[in-house]
């Protein structure tokens, strides 16, 4: 019988010519709806191609028409590109790498309108989006039923209280069991039966001290090992009342935070100073906040890159990750060109050595983008990896005298607050590592006209007047301190027009509701101050540790051995 | 359903050597419990379509050792992951995957390894057991097995026509 089948082979490779024929004709649409998947994601908003082009001699690959929403104003797109041109390295293709040696953007417009809104259906896959439009509204402080907000509260300092006396509990519950009476003094009885037996026969007839030796030498080792018991009992009451300590203090804190809660729910949680950050932060801070997310996300992933492993589909596992001998990264664009116009603007830019996974570059990433026209704008971006644990990123953004046309100011709930009118300048100059972020933005607007929605209140009308007539406006964002947790903080002249328009008899009433809800969050919190006898018990533990600990001592001082 | 039983009992019947059978049996199971698009399915087709081994017994267990494939997916991926971390094989894997068959194959991936690893353990155990059952069915079980009602039932069918024509 003939074992080969000759027309199973030639089936074979038909198969195998029809597979790729069908893989060439789906790859455009398979490639646009990957970018459109994960670009999506990756923004918050939609990210949508026309059409893609593929050739594979060589292997070049051409985005037609590439937008992507803003998300923060779905109706306009953050960019919006004519064609994105890149060939790939076939060598570095086989290793399952992209490398692409030149990427070309052309045609890059920004803040396009878009005809359709570019707002995800049901937000995103994973993760929400940033809340820009905030309710500018002061409470009628008059009518506010503070009781039942109080009562309604989930007060954090309950919490506490509970945690602390849970955890007083559990050391309570711990000692017992550690100086329980009867192991405790049953094992000093025994030592000390043994030393009086042993003394005795010493002392009747001396050459028993020799007999005795192996005895003597195995008390004084028990001894030695019950003081080292006892020394790290004694460790152990140093650590607990610490931590009881520490959870006191912040049980103590409690009524401060809860208050601050409580008057959030006012819309004056930081008092009146606090309203440019209540205001003016949902506008500023969000991107730095995204750094600092895109950092954190790094920091937790990041690994020397050898038998790494990542989540990979079901079924296919997990991805191990071996050292790589070809060690240029999984993604790498050698240099990006960029060059677009619009309205009073054009945009040059050039990029290097952007990776996946950056550390695998060698070099350090580079971003440079020039904008002129109307005036001159130029963002200077470097980030280096030496290794998965170690990163900086540079950022140098200069805007100077760049006339404004339509920039939104804030968003709130009435409709967007729009300097119409107004000379921009700015000046961003930052570092964000793995560990820390240390940026300063300051911008200014000079000689600013600011459009306001319909329906906003009185002071919020005297505010908008006031910042009409205002020679400049001053912005002075800063974000420090470690990446877990960073200090972000809006200064601005706009600041001093916020209490203006306010009205000084506001700021009273918003004192005296101050103090009216810090009572009532006293009264439902009750008196705290009996936890501060957590001590009691541990005197008790320690002075039951401290004398056994002497009797040991004064036993151990009168063997000879 | 019917139409499964009858297509294997027309191939049990058939004058085709259990060899040709039992490697279908064994090379469906690697094909079914790996993942599909992996290279060495591509050569296990190769093999399957070159050589004259039963492309009925390999259709129809195909998707049968599909589903015990996805069951036993998480055993699988623990498996392969050991495999991949164990100490004093990383060295031969970081030389395999740095070869261009290494970096398609997919090895470096726990789910594929794993499930690779008892495919091959599978189908060496079915390759020996499926012939000896065959080998059976067919000496012994053959004629008892005609006997019954849903045999003799399956046989008087068109269904059984259109597969003996």
């Amino acid at each position: 019988m003939k074992i080969i089948r000759w027309w199973g082979v030639i089936t074979f490779f038909v198969l195998l010519l029809i597979l790729t024929l069908v893989w060439y004709l789906l790859a455009p649409v398979i490639i646009a709806d990957s970018i459109e998947d994960l670009g999506s994601e990756a923004l918050g908003a939609k990210v949508e191609v026309d059409s893609v082009d593929l050739s594979l001699f060589p292997v070049a690959v051409s985005l037609n028409h590439l937008t992507a929403a803003d998300p923060e104003q779905p109706m306009k797109n953050l960019l919006d590109t004519e064609q994105i041109k890149f060939s790939l390295d076939a060598g570095a293709l086989l290793w399952k790498k992209l490398v692409i040696d030149e990427l070309i953007l052309t045609g890059v417009k920004t803040a396009t309108d878009r005809a359709t809104s570019g707002a995800l259906e049901g937000g995103r896959k994973t993760g929400q989006a940033i809340q820009n439009a905030i309710e500018m509204a002061l409470p009628d402080m008059e009518q506010l039923d503070i009781n039942s907000v109080v009562d309604n509260a989930d007060l954090i300092t309950l919490k506490r209280v509970d945690e602390f006396k849970q955890s007083q509990a559990k050391i309570k519950q711990e000692w017992e069991k550690a100086l329980d009476k009867k192991a405790f003094a049953e094992r000093t009885d025994a030592i000390k039966s043994e030393y009086e037996r042993l003394s005795k026969r010493a002392k009747d007839n001396k050459l028993n001290l020799i007999k005795d030796r192996k005895d003597w030498k195995k008390l004084k080792k028990s001894i030695d090992a019950e003081r080292k018991q006892i020394a790290s009992l004694s460790d152990k009451i140093k650590q607990d009342k610490k931590t009881l300590a520490e959870q006191l203090k912040s049980v103590k804190n409690g009524p401060g935070d809860d208050l601050t809660a409580v008057m959030d729910k006012f819309g004056l949680g930081s008092g009146v100073e606090g309203l440019v950050d209540k205001y003016l932060g949902p506008k500023y801070t969000p991107w730095v906040m995204r750094a600092v997310e895109f950092a954190k996300q790094f920091k937790s992933d990041g690994s020397s890159g050898e038998e790494e492993v990542e989540q990979a589909a079901v079924q296919v596992g997990k991805k191990v990750y071996f050292k790589d001998e070809h060690t240029f990264p999984e993604l790498l664009i050698k240099k990006i060109n960029l060059s677009g116009s619009d309205q009073g603007w054009e945009l040059d830019g050039k990029g290097f050595d952007l990776g996946y996974l950056p550390w695998l570059t060698g070099k350090p990433a580079k971003l440079n983008i020039q904008f002129g026209g109307k005036g001159d704008a130029k963002v200077d971006l470097s980030s280096d990896w030496p290794s998965a644990d170690k990163m900086s990123t540079e950022l140098k953004s200069v805007v100077s005298s760049w006339p404004i046309e339509s920039m939104q100011f804030m968003e709130t709930k009435e409709g967007s607050w729009v300097v119409n009118s107004g000379v921009l300048s700015a000046n961003v100059v930052g570092e964000l590592t793995l560990e820390k972020i240390d940026l300063e933005a300051s911008f200014s607007i000079q000689s600013p006209k600011l459009s306001v929605p319909d329906g906003i209140s009185d002071w919020q009308k005297s505010l908008a007047t006031s910042v009409n007539q205002q020679a400049k406006l001053d912005f002075k964002l800063t974000a420090n301190g470690s990446i877990t947790e960073p200090k972000i903080r809006l200064d601005s002249s706009i600041e001093k027009l916020f209490q203006k328009a306010i009205g000084e008899k506001v700021k009273q009433k918003a004192q005296k509701l101050t103090g009216k809800v810090k009572a009532a969050i006293g009264e439902k919190i009750g008196d705290i101050s009996s936890l501060d006898n957590f001590t009691k018990d541990f005197d008790g533990w320690d002075s039951q540790i401290a004398d056994k600990d002497a009797l040991l001592k004064n036993l151990l001082g009168k063997i000879k051995f | 359903m019917l139409a499964i039983l009858a297509k294997i009992l027309k191939v049990l019947n058939s004058e085709q050597s259990p060899g040709q059978l039992a490697m279908a049996v064994s090379l469906a199971t690697i094909v079914g419990i790996t993942p599909l698009l992996s290279l060495h399915n591509l050569l296990i087709l190769l093999v399957v379509l070159w050589f004259r081994v039963n492309l009925t017994i390999f259709l129809v267990f195909w998707p049968l050792m599909t589903i015990l494939g996805l069951a036993i997916a998480p055993l699988a991926e623990q498996l392969g992951l050991q495999i991949l971390q164990a100490p004093a094989l990383v060295p031969m894997w970081e030389s395999f995957y740095n070869t261009l068959i290494g970096r398609w194959s997919n090895f470096n991936y726990s789910g594929v390894i794993g499930a690779l690893l008892i495919a091959i353990v599978l189908s060496v155990v079915l390759y020996p057991t499926s012939k000896y059952l065959i080998n059976q069915y067919r000496d012994k079980w053959l004629e008892k097995f005609e006997q019954y009602h849903i045999v003799k039932v399956l046989k008087a069918s068109k269904l059984w026509q259109l597969y003996q024509s």
